[in-house]
């Protein structure tokens, strides 16, 4: 049902904007479609060897051990785990999505994977240092990355009360 | 850490303009360069990691649980491909219909809980990595917004941010799963906004700032 929700959403919005670019004839929607191809040739390889990638590290891990220590009882300690791993985990999204993913084949629990991923928005290393220090400056960095670091503590119990 | 610095200068590269569509595509680079490789540090890493696994799959647990992997995979990938197509449309004619000074104008005017909201709303559906968000953020503060407001939008862009949930997150994670991590961050953004407009930092760099 969210799958279907979601689908019309993206695709709803997708047609609407095509369309107002169309309407321009000016070559928007041309040169939106360009942009959107380049942009395509950039995501597709990474996305593919990612998927594959992360299924394999999947059918690898130590499906015991994840369970212990991230699976969905393993609670608290699990998610201040999970938070401390997605701060440090090393590298873009392929990475970090594809770690969380495999996780979750092994049998890790989803707050647990949810606080990794939040807490890798939040801290992501790469971006923080190539980024957001020289643009934002190191002592905005030091107030933001302080105001949220109780974030993913904070997504990861309230996703051990949902439903999923 | 390896960042993949190419010191090659800015001139003449009309990439610059338009930047980069998906929100951090992997290859976090600095901003004087805004030009990205296809392939990189990141991609070799990942191509290495899936050469060693699926070797080592093939080998330990035999090649029909290689095979019984590899179709599940594939399977995933034709989920998502339709997805990823719509996306990376949509990201670049929201690029072309909306500039940023457009978007920028508007936060200097709005303050107040309507100017989080407001922060909040872009962030979530604005098309651009780390090289079109951080500027941004930084245009916002000279336009007028506070502190409150930049933090807002910054945090959205990170947390709720419609474009990487759908091309880079949805591609490993259930899209229920990413629906209800990005339901439990977005009120957290407002939070965050509330908290640091109540901190009352300055919301445009100061000289002295390293």
């Amino acid at each position: 049902m969210t799958l279907i929700i979601f689908s019309v959403f993206l695709w709803g919005a997708t047609l609407a904007l095509g369309g107002m670019a169309a309407r321009r004839k000016d070559g928007t929607f041309g040169h939106g479609v360009r942009l959107a191809l380049r942009e395509a040739t950039f995501v597709a390889p990474r996305l593919v060897i990612g998927i594959l990638g992360a299924g394999f590290v999947a059918e690898l891990l130590p499906a015991e051990t994840i369970r212990t220590f991230l699976g969905s009882g393993s609670g608290s300690l699990g998610i201040l785990i999970a938070t401390a791993a997605g701060g440090i985990v090393s590298g873009g999204p392929v990475v970090a999505y594809a770690v969380g993913g495999a996780a979750l084949a092994a049998d890790a629990g989803v707050p647990q994977v949810m606080a990794f991923v939040t807490a890798w928005l939040l801290f992501s290393v790469n971006r923080t240092i190539v980024w957001e220090v020289p643009v934002m400056g190191g002592r905005y960095v030091r107030s933001r990355m302080l105001l949220s670091l109780p974030v993913p503590l904070a997504v990861g119990h309230l996703a051990l009360l949902l439903p999923v | 850490m390896k960042t993949d610095y190419t010191p090659e200068p800015s001139a003449g590269v009309p990439a610059a303009e338009e930047g980069q569509l998906i929100a951090d595509a992997g290859t976090a680079r600095r901003p004087e360069t805004l030009k990205r490789r296809r392939i990189d540090g990141g991609f070799v890493f990942v191509v290495v990691v899936a050469l060693c696994a699926s070797t080592a799959v093939w080998i330990l647990k035999g090649p029909e649980r290689f095979f019984a992997v590899l179709g599940d995979d594939a399977q995933m990938l034709v989920d998502i491909a339709p997805k990823v197509v719509a996306a990376v449309l949509l990201a670049a004619w929201l690029r072309l219909l909306v500039p940023q000074a457009v978007i920028a104008r508007q936060f200097g005017e709005n303050s107040g809980l309507r100017g989080l909201l407001l922060a909040i709303g872009a962030g979530a559906i604005v098309p651009g990595g780390p090289m079109t968000a951080f500027p941004l953020a930084v245009s916002f503060g000279r336009a007028g917004a506070d502190s409150g407001t930049v933090v807002a939008f910054l945090s959205s862009w990170l947390l709720v941010g419609f474009n990487r949930a759908v091309v880079w997150e949805m591609a490993f994670i259930d899209h229920s799963i990413v629906g209800w991590r990005m339901a439990l961050c977005l009120p957290l953004t407002l939070l965050l906004g509330l908290a640091a407009r109540r901190l009352g930092w300055p919301s445009v760099r100061m000289g002295d700032d390293r």
